[in-house]
């Protein structure tokens, strides 16, 4: 499984980006530090988790599809097919799930920015 | 392909390896008994002499293709569904073992996704076991018939 720590690929990682800071920064204020608040923890958990889950589902319906077509063993269709149907469904319904957890987990951030702004 | 590393993830050929193949030597030996039955009772048979017995046997012909594929679709539809449930309660043990081992938040969730996908479905399976109980009784109704009354001529 890929970690969850790990960037985007050929991308830099934020922390490289702090180098070049002092060039850009213009007040000699001290910034406040950040703190990233346990509800917005929770919200990109919960996103993470639920995106890792239809990725996983997409793959085993992939697999199981591809499964199907080479299957000779009428049982085990049958086996398939069931399978298939669960994942379909949970495919169909979990995408709305993941959906609203992006909605407050994004609320989330823009209330956090605002304070540091403010702040 | 993710590389998705969960003791829940399909290994098709465990789930394959699970539900053996209902004994292949007895069912060798039930087709041979079922021959022998067949030709006795072709020995046995006599020979039609009206019209109704004729008609009555034409029938009966008609009919027993179509049971024994309504059996055989029954019993390919009961051998996929146990095999789905078995397949469903080891991976719903297996995720709650990684689950209890798992520190990131996020994979824990994804876990427990996992977990109450494959219970719920359980759950559903084992409230739908209607279909083993038909089996049951087409089974005993075939076995029950009384002797004569397949179309055959067997005697018991």
């Amino acid at each position: 499984m890929t970690s969850p720590n790990n960037g985007m690929l050929g991308e830099p990682s934020l922390s490289e980006f702090e180098d070049l800071a002092p060039e850009f920064d213009d007040s000699s204020e001290p910034t406040r530090p950040f703190v990233t608040s346990r509800e917005l923890r929770r919200y990109l958990a919960e996103v993470k988790g639920q995106a890792q889950f239809l990725l996983y589902l997409a793959d085993q319906i992939e697999e199981s599809l591809e499964q199907l077509t080479h299957e000779t063993d009428r049982c085990h269709s049958a086996f398939l097919c069931k399978v298939l149907g669960m994942y379909s469904s949970q495919l169909e319904t979990k995408h709305q799930g993941l959906g609203e957890r992006i909605a407050e987990a994004c609320q989330e951030i823009y209330v956090t920015i605002r304070e540091h702004e403010i702040g | 392909m993710s590389n998705l590393t969960l003791g829940s993830h399909f290994c098709w050929e465990r789930v394959r390896a699970v539900p053996p193949d209902l004994l292949p030597a007895r069912r060798e030996l039930r087709d041979q008994l079922h021959h022998r039955t067949d030709a006795d009772a072709r020995l046995k048979c006599p020979a039609p002499w009206s019209g109704d017995t004729i008609r009555m046997s034409q029938i009966t012909a008609a009919a027993e293709p179509t049971d024994r594929t309504q059996l055989s679709r029954l019993s390919t539809s009961i051998r996929g569904k146990l095999q789905f449930m078995d397949y469903l309660v080891r991976a719903a043990v297996a995720d709650v073992e990684r689950f209890q081992d798992e520190n990131d938040p996020g994979t824990r969730i994804f876990i427990k996704q996992l977990v109450e996908m494959h219970t719920a479905n359980l759950r559903l399976e084992s409230q739908n076991l209607g279909m083993i109980s038909d089996l049951c009784n087409v089974l005993e109704a075939i076995v029950s018939t009384p002797a004569g009354s397949n179309g055959s001529g067997e005697t018991a």
